[in-house]
């Protein structure tokens, strides 16, 4: 297959809600595997579309997402196997302990034993107690609720991962630790997306950073080209640059 | 997948006070739902018994009782209000039963009753239904508000699974519910050593625990399908209690409305107007009869003529105010007949019928046992009106003291068809609706 190269793929994608707002027009990305992709922009940019789009919750109106050449739009459950997603906010079911969360996501992505040991290896790994199982989620703070996200989606094992902002509201131990654990993940060969609105973070942690700007993608910049820019200043540039005036790939 | 979700939905509503609430709501309100009924019941017994013992026929006058339906402990509908007793004699053919214990004359004409009584279909109609939409109203629309549906949609779940999971969650809590409430009321019952309950009588009861729980997964289904369609939880709220307000109280009581406006009954004065109409070809030789018959007896004679004539014609009048009287109750069978055509679509309608059919305590069988108190008048009358000589000779009829009119279960069962499959088909259209729309749905 063509798309197999790129676990996740947008090609000419583009996406008109019924209100007739263009939320993303033509996008094209790639990524590989073992590779964190960083989407900055600002807000109502298509960073989440874009994520949204990748998980079928929205059709796209012309073009197609894939993940690891499967069309998402064609074939959403197929699709959905290997993909795991962490919202902005991690909400789960509040009367439910963490074990149970856990176990519940899990049997949804296709993994029917999640053993006692199993969920406790879980909880260390994203920094939780495992005397955090047996607590409702209720009880939970946003952070603790944000890391038992990723727990699920660790535990999904999917080939690729989808996160949407996911280190907003976590402190700043937190969110280096969870910087830790997505280069964990990339060790291990996953493709990762993730919108941030953090410029430093994705400048240490992305390989590849997308800047969308309403809703295109107006510039990528791999990991050495930025050693030698700063992508702060890139940012701006692009930010402040009126509309239509920017080439879609700055080439550093 | 689908009982992954299922489990987690019951699960889920087991551990809310919501439900707990709920149940223990429902187990209250049904154990003293049926205390109340019981001790009707029972008092209604007692008098039925006492009448019998006493009343017996003395050749002439003849009482005839209906005995209390043993099912009006679950389902009251019209079983007191109807009364229970027709006193006759080839002199008197009533109108209509006289209430209970010295009540007055029964509200027969109240066909389409509203919904006062406090029994277990007040509990299902309206408690449990309300109960159900409390529990169906966020099903997806908190999900879907809070974000855990876009949680549970990035895994490979097909929407109708979600859907359907759903649905068998919730419909196990909801017969959780319904169970609890009944096995409390029929325990009571059960307990109760005045009320007997024969086998046919379990089967009535099955039917009516069956078609209560249609009537809930009817809300079930609706509160799903406004959970689908409205985002907000809060919304989706507002948005059930009116439905349910209008299928529960202003439909039914709307089509009854409608239907006394356009088939409106004649007043009492209208009845006696009529029924002195029909006989007025006769009043002139009636009131020369009555005359002659009231002078032969000043005068301490027979006229055996004059006496025999006054019986005939009066037997006549009683046998006219009895056409105006059947013409009557054919008129609020019309009307009770639009009134149920025009709320052919209100669930609540629907399960009252059914539910009343199958505890015998709808009109069916009254106008059975008035068929039955006209039959024993008319064997009087014919008595009276034979000639002397030949009654002499003869044994005294055997009259029944009471009619006991009953319809099979079977053909209750049978004749309900119409009204399960209404309501069967209203609950899969929505159910279709919930699924399109949720399928359609943006998950964002």
């Amino acid at each position: 297959m063509s798309e197999g190269a790129a676990t996740l793929k947008a090609s000419d994608v583009t996406k008109r809600y019924e209100d007739g707002t263009l939320a993303l027009d033509c996008l094209n990305l790639e990524v590989r595997q073992g590779e964190v992709y960083c989407l900055l922009g600002a807000n109502g940019a298509g960073k989440t579309t874009t994520i949204h789009l990748f998980l079928g919750f929205i059709a796209p109106t012309s073009g197609t997402c894939f993940i690891r050449g499967i069309d998402v739009a064609r074939e959403p459950i197929e699709a959905k196997k290997h993909v795991a997603f962490v919202p902005e906010n991690v909400t789960l079911y509040g009367g439910f302990t963490a074990a149970q969360n856990l176990r519940f996501f899990a049997r949804l992505g296709g993994r029917e034993r999640l053993t006692r040991a199993d969920s406790e290896s879980l909880l260390r790994r994203v920094s939780l107690q495992p005397e955090d199982l047996d607590q409702r989620l209720r009880n939970f703070s946003k952070g603790m609720r944000q890391k038992l996200g990723i727990a699920i989606a660790i535990a999904k094992d999917s080939e690729a991962v989808l996160l949407d902002e996911p280190t907003s509201g976590l402190d700043p131990k937190a969110a280096a630790e969870f910087q830790d654990l997505l280069s964990e993940l990339r060790s291990q060969g996953k493709a990762i997306l993730m919108s941030t609105h953090d410029i430093f973070r994705a400048q240490e942690i992305g390989d590849r950073i997308g800047i969308m700007k309403e809703g295109r993608l107006v510039a990528e910049q791999s990991r050495e080209e930025l050693r030698s820019r700063d992508l702060v200043r890139v940012y701006l540039d692009f930010m402040a640059s009126p509309p239509g005036a920017e080439t879609s790939r700055a080439s550093g | 997948m689908i009982w992954t979700i299922a489990r987690k939905e019951l699960l889920d509503h087991f551990r809310s006070a919501k439900f707990l609430v709920s149940v223990a709501l429902t187990v209250v309100l049904a154990a003293i739902s049926t205390g109340v009924s019981g001790q009707d019941f029972r008092q209604r017994q007692q008098d039925f018994l006492d009448a019998q013992r006493e009343m017996k026929g003395d050749g002439v006058e003849y009482v005839l009782l209906r005995a209390p339906q043993v099912l009006s402990t679950l389902i009251n509908g019209k079983d007191r209000i109807l009364g229970n007793k027709a006193q006759v004699s080839h002199l008197r053919m009533p109108a209509g039963t006289t209430g209970y214990m010295g009540e007055d004359w029964s509200l027969h004409t109240v066909v389409v009753s509203g919904f006062a009584a406090v029994d277990f279909a007040f509990l299902v109609r309206v408690v449990l239904s309300l109960v159900v939409l409390f529990l169906a109203y966020n099903a997806v629309s908190e999900e879907k508000s809070n974000g855990t549906l876009r949680l549970v949609l990035a895994n490979p779940v097909a929407r109708h699974e979600i859907l359907v999971g759903k649905f068998i969650g919730g419909i196990a809590v909801v017969g959780t519910a319904l169970l609890a409430a009944t096995a409390i009321s029929l325990l009571l019952i059960a307990l109760d050593p005045k009320v007997a309950l024969g086998g046919s009588d379990w089967v009535r009861i099955a039917g009516i625990v069956a078609f209560s729980a249609l009537y809930l997964v009817f809300f079930y289904v609706l509160g799903l399908f406004v959970s689908v369609r409205v985002d907000r939880p809060s919304t989706a709220l507002m948005v059930v209690l009116q439905v349910w307000i209008v299928l529960v109280v202003l439909y039914p009581n709307l089509a009854t409305m409608v239907a006394a406006s356009v088939r409106p009954l004649p007043s009492a004065q209208e009845i006696a107007q009529e029924k002195a109409a029909l006989f007025e070809p006769h009043r002139a030789e009636f009131d020369a009869v009555s005359n002659r018959f009231e002078a032969a007896v000043m005068s301490n004679k027979e006229d055996s003529e004059a006496s025999q004539r006054w019986k005939e014609l009066w037997i006549l009048q009683q046998e006219l105010n009895w056409r105006v009287d059947e013409e009557q109750r054919r008129l609020q069978n019309e009307q009770a007949s639009l009134a149920k055509q025009l709320s052919l679509l209100s669930p609540a309608v629907l399960y009252d019928r059914v539910v009343t059919s199958y505890a015998q305590t709808d009109l069916v069988d009254y106008d059975r046992f008035m068929g039955g108190v006209y039959r024993v008048w008319k064997q009087l009358a014919d008595r009276a009106l034979a000639p002397r000589r030949a009654r002499g000779t003869e044994a005294e009829p055997t009259l029944p003291t009471f009619v006991a009119a009953t319809t099979s279960w079977q053909d209750r069962f049978v004749a309900s068809a119409p009204e399960w499959t209404i309501l069967l088909l209203l609950s899969v259209l929505l159910f279709v609706a919930a699924y399109v729309a949720f399928l359609r749905k943006d998950a964002r």
